[in-house]
C-alpha cells in the first residue's frame, strides 16, 4: 500500500470522524433500537475503516474505537480494543491476500467481523451473567445489535473511503 | 513477506500497548468518559433551552440594542434553565415531603450504553454535584438504580434489571425478605426477580416490594416494584418473586440521585 498524497491530514480527519463517533455513540434518540439492541458505532466505524485502509492504519483504528467503547462503557481498557485492533489486522491481510479488494468482500469481511465480534463479547459476558443468561441475551439482543452495527457500518465504510482517499 | 511480517510487529506491538494501558488505566479513565459525556450533556442542555426559547425577529437596529437584547435573551435562558430546574425539583417535591431525610439531586438521562442488555444509562450529575458511587437512583416512581461510576459532571448508573445488583429487600405487606436482582430473561420484560425467600413466605401477586434499608446503601422503604408472581428459583429451587418496577426502566429520562440520606452514614460508620 503505497503512501497517496496527503495522508497525514487525512488520518487526522480520520481521527476526529472517530472522536466524533465517539461522542454521539450513545446519545439517546440519535441511534434506532431493533428488538433491544443498539448498533456499536464504534466497533462499527473500526470495521469500516478496516476494511479501506491499509493494515497499520486500520490497527490503530481498531485499538482507538476499542479503548473509547470500553472506557466509555465500562471506564476500563479490555476486550473491544484487543479485538478491534485483531480485526483491523485481519481485515485488510484478507482483503489484499485471499479476497478480491471490492466493495462485496469489503461488505462480506465487515459482517462476518460484526458475528465474531459481537458473539465473542456474549460469549465472555457468560463468565459474569452464566452461560444460559448470556445466551438469551445473545439471542434477544445480540443478533440484532449484529445487523444494526452491520447497517451502521455500510454508509461508514462509504465515509471512510472518502477520507482515507479511494484505498481498495 | 516483508510487508506481512511488518503488520503482525505492528499489531503485536499494538496488541501490548492496549494490554499494558488497559492494566495500567484501570479505574483512571474517568476523565476520558467524562469528557465524552460533555457533549451529550450539553446538547441534551441546548436542546431543553431551545425548546423553551420564544422565537424572536431579529433585530437589526442599533448595536447598542443589539447587545442589550442579547444580554436579555442570555437572562431569560438562564431563566428557563432555572425553571426547567424547578420543573424537575417539584416533580421530586413529594418525595422529599415524604421523606424529608433524603437529600435528592434531579439529573437527565443523558446518554444511553448501547454495549449493555441491562439498560444501564448515563445521568448529567456527577461528583461536582455531590454524586458519588453507590447513590441510589430513583424516579417519582420508585427505585431505578444505583450510580456505579461517578464522573466530574456525569454519572453512570447500573439499573435494579442488572444481575450485578444486590438490594436487600422486604415484602411490604408480609415482611417477608429477600434478595433483589436482576435475570437476563427478565430483564427482556422489564422485570427482575426477589430471591432468597424462606420456603414459609407468605409473597402474594400484588404485594409491594421495597427497600430493607440494612446495610446503608438504600434508605428504608424505596418503593421497587409489584410482586407479578411467586415461582421457584431455577438454579436453586428456592422461592423467588418476579418483580414488575413501577418505571419502565429502558425508557427513564429524568432521575433524581439521592446524594444523602439519614442512617447512611451511620451504618457504614457502624459497619
Amino acid at each position: 500500500m503505497t503512501e497517496t498524497k496527503g495522508a497525514v491530514p487525512r488520518r487526522i480527519l480520520l481521527g476526529i470522524e472517530l472522536l466524533i463517533i465517539a461522542a454521539f455513540s450513545n446519545f439517546i434518540g440519535l441511534m434506532p433500537e431493533f428488538f433491544g439492541g443498539r448498533p456499536l458505532l464504534l466497533a462499527a466505524a473500526a470495521l469500516s475503516v478496516s476494511a479501506c485502509a491499509d493494515t497499520p492504519t486500520s490497527v490503530i483504528s481498531g485499538a482507538l474505537c476499542g479503548a473509547l467503547s470500553d472506557i466509555i462503557s465500562s471506564g476500563g481498557v479490555c476486550f473491544y480494543a484487543a479485538a478491534l485492533a485483531l480485526c483491523g489486522y485481519i481485515i485488510p491481510e484478507l482483503m489484499c491476500k485471499k479476497l478480491n479488494p471490492n466493495f462485496y468482500s469489503a461488505l462480506l469481511l465487515i459482517f462476518s467481523a460484526s458475528v465474531a465480534l459481537i458473539t465473542a463479547r456474549y460469549a465472555v459476558n457468560a463468565f459474569t451473567y452464566g452461560f444460559s443468561d448470556s445466551a438469551v441475551l445473545y439471542f434477544y439482543h445480540g443478533l440484532s445489535k449484529i445487523v444494526l452495527t452491520f447497517t451502521a457500518a455500510v454508509p461508514l465504510y462509504f465515509l471512510n473511503r472518502l477520507i482515507i482517499g479511494g484505498g481498495r | 513477506m516483508r510487508g506481512r511480517d511488518n503488520s503482525l510487529k505492528f499489531l503485536i506491538i499494538t496488541l501490548i500497548t492496549v494490554t499494558v494501558t488497559g492494566v495500567f488505566a484501570q479505574g483512571k479513565t474517568g476523565f476520558i468518559s467524562g469528557a465524552f459525556n460533555l457533549v451529550p450533556l450539553g446538547i441534551s442542555n441546548l436542546t431543553a433551552s431551545a425548546k423553551s426559547t420564544p422565537d424572536s425577529a431579529e433585530n437589526d437596529e442599533l448595536t447598542l440594542l443589539k447587545k442589550e437584547n442579547e444580554e436579555l435573551r442570555a437572562e431569560l435562558i438562564d431563566y428557563l434553565d432555572l425553571q426547567r430546574e424547578n420543573e424537575r425539583l417539584l416533580k421530586y417535591f413529594n418525595i422529599s415531603k415524604q421523606k424529608p431525610d433524603l437529600t435528592l439531586k434531579p439529573a437527565e438521562v443523558i446518554a444511553r450504553d448501547a454495549d449493555d442488555d441491562f439498560y444501564s444509562f448515563t445521568i448529567g450529575a456527577g461528583t461536582a454535584d455531590g454524586v458519588s458511587e453507590g447513590n441510589p437512583v430513583i424516579t417519582e416512581n420508585g427505585l431505578v438504580g444505583q450510580v456505579s461510576r461517578a464522573e466530574l459532571y456525569s454519572a453512570v448508573v447500573t439499573t435494579i434489571l442488572s444481575p450485578t445488583l444486590k438490594i436487600g429487600a422486604y415484602d411490604s405487606r408480609t415482611a417477608d425478605s429477600g434478595v433483589v436482582s436482576g435475570t437476563a430473561e427478565l430483564s427482556l420484560k422489564n422485570r427482575t426477580a426477589m430471591t432468597m425467600l424462606t420456603e414459609d413466605n407468605n409473597v402474594k401477586d400484588g404485594d409491594i416490594v421495597t427497600t430493607l434499608g440494612t446495610g446503608g446503601i438504600y434508605p428504608k422503604g424505596l418503593a421497587i416494584g409489584r410482586v407479578k408472581s411467586v415461582d421457584y428459583s431455577e438454579f436453586d429451587a428456592s422461592p423467588c418473586a418476579v418483580i414488575e418496577p413501577y418505571e419502565d426502566i429502558s425508557k427513564v429520562t429524568s432521575v433524581a440521585v439521592i446524594t444523602d440520606f439519614s442512617g447512611r452514614r451511620e451504618v457504614a460508620l457502624r459497619d
